[in-house]
């Protein structure tokens, strides 16, 4: 090809209309805006939408959080039916989840509270035959097949708590085994043996000093958690034989160091509590401690409420977040 | 329009300086004044349009030259949805049939093998460059050419030794 060209292409006589018509260009034709592209714009992109991920990730997470109830809130709670077998009747009861038969253990039928670790014992209006005087039930919850025989002859849930000199456990609410997790229903089997003997030391009158409960020792048994911002209302139930025929209710709140919290006088109006419902077997009390005077800051509580007589009749903690 | 400027000229320098460029690819494409002619016109529309920046001169040359091969595929590609090429008679581009000159032979050939043979022989590009300006692979050029050579040879009927 050496000796071959292109000539008639490469010396293309190009007409001066062309031209002209190219020149005139400007004149006829704008010129578009360029579009200028930033630097690194595929890595400034790619940074920008892992941000907006994170930022995306970290809202949902926290609108999430502010969604979760705490599982022991009473507020949650939900209803638990106790069967009284006398009545024939269901009875709806509103109880705290925390409220759980464990919560009773601390505290023996006959009114006799636990001993503490220094020794100390909790005030009593109904002095207990028991020898071992100050036992706690949550130590040995299961009932003793002896118990289990005299259960069965029993119907009668209200003369079945009047303590008996032989008979200190509550069957009716302390499960029947240890177990890590809280039951959701209460025992249906009602004690069927009677108590045949009263209790023959009765006080008949009050005690003249009135006597101040300690602090729980372990007081694992009840409670829930709430958070600073909410109003801590404390709910808590227990069996009616434990008021005694006493119509006051009190709570006295410790904070962890075992200091209470409000007046020193534990039967003052500042520690009242409420009772929002009462039956013949179940008392179902609360106590609001912002609306007598106490702010809770974030921490952990133990409560005891505790009737005229300075009887505990249920205790429990709470978490404050 | 002054303060345009495209390696170092103004729009009307570049016009006047690769006119003959583009108009030679645009006929080579196209053997048709009135379509060339459209072809070429486009051409420096888009050079004053996008007002891209060159590097160099060559890199403006090269670039209206891709630009110009695009502009006449894709007036072929309309025209092949209309009307056939081989229709248009009147202002038909006629390259003698010399014996030295062997342009007519080059118009006969298929598009690829046309576009790196004119820019081998004609521009006097390498292979390298070639493939920059088409946007293919240098040893695709390569074996286009040898290719494009032995059909050129055919049509010319000239001998493979040439």
């Amino acid at each position: 090809m050496s000796d071959k060209n292109f000539d008639s292409i490469k010396n293309f006589e190009v007409p001066q209309a062309w031209i002209d018509s190219a020149l005139s260009v400007p004149q006829t034709t704008s010129r578009k805006k360029p579009i200028v592209f930033l630097p690194f714009s595929r890595y400034a992109t790619m940074v920008a939408s892992i941000l907006l991920v994170c930022v995306l990730s970290v809202v949902v997470f926290m609108l999430r959080d502010d969604n979760i109830v705490p599982v022991d809130n009473p507020k949650c709670t939900q209803p638990t039916t106790v069967t009284d077998s006398k009545d024939n009747a269901n009875t709806e009861v509103k109880s705290n989840k925390a409220t759980n038969p464990t919560s009773y253990n601390g505290i023996s039928n006959d009114g006799t509270l636990p001993t503490s670790e220094n020794g100390n014992t909790e005030p009593t209006e109904k002095p207990s035959k028991k020898p071992q005087k100050g036992d706690n039930n949550k130590d040995d919850p299961k009932p003793t097949t002896q118990e289990k025989t005299e259960n069965t002859q029993d119907a009668d849930i209200t003369d079945a708590t009047i303590p008996t000199q032989n008979k200190t456990e509550m069957p009716t609410i302390e499960p029947t085994e240890k177990s890590t997790t809280r039951p959701t229903e209460r025992p249906t089997q009602k004690p069927t043996v009677k108590p045949t003997v009263r209790p023959t030391q009765r006080p008949t009158q009050k005690p003249t000093v009135k006597p101040t409960p300690k602090p729980p020792v372990d007081p694992t048994v009840s409670g829930g958690d709430y958070t600073t911002e909410e109003v801590v209302t404390i709910y808590d139930s227990f069996l009616a034989s434990k008021l005694a025929g006493s119509g006051k209710v009190y709570c006295s709140i410790y904070s962890s160091s075992g200091k209470l919290l409000g007046d020193s006088n534990l039967f003052s109006s500042q520690h009242r509590a409420t009772i929002d419902y009462k039956s013949s077997s179940v008392v179902q009390v609360s106590y609001d401690p912002l609306s007598k005077g106490l702010w809770l800051s974030a921490g952990r509580y133990t409560y005891s409420f505790y009737n005229e007589n300075g009887v505990v009749v249920a205790r429990g903690y709470i978490n404050v977040y | 329009m002054a303060d345009i400027h495209y390696a170092g000229l103004t729009y009307e320098e570049v016009v006047h300086k690769y006119h003959k460029t583009v108009a030679s690819v645009c006929v080579m494409h196209i053997q048709s004044y009135a379509d060339a002619q459209d072809c070429f016109q486009n051409t420096f529309v888009k050079l004053y349009q996008k007002s891209p920046d060159f590097k160099d001169a060559n890199h403006l040359k090269a670039w209206l030259i891709r630009v110009a091969i695009n502009e006449c595929n894709s007036l072929r590609r309309q025209y092949k949805r209309t009307v056939s090429l081989t229709q248009h008679t009147d202002s038909a581009i006629e390259f003698p049939a010399d014996k030295a000159d062997i342009s007519w032979a080059l118009v006969r050939l298929e598009p690829k093998y046309r576009d790196v043979l004119y820019l081998r022989y004609c521009e006097q590009y390498t292979s390298s460059e070639i493939a920059q300006i088409l946007g293919q692979n240098p040893n695709t050029v390569r074996t286009l050419l040898k290719r494009g050579k032995e059909k050129l040879k055919r049509i010319y009927g000239g001998d493979d030794d040439e």
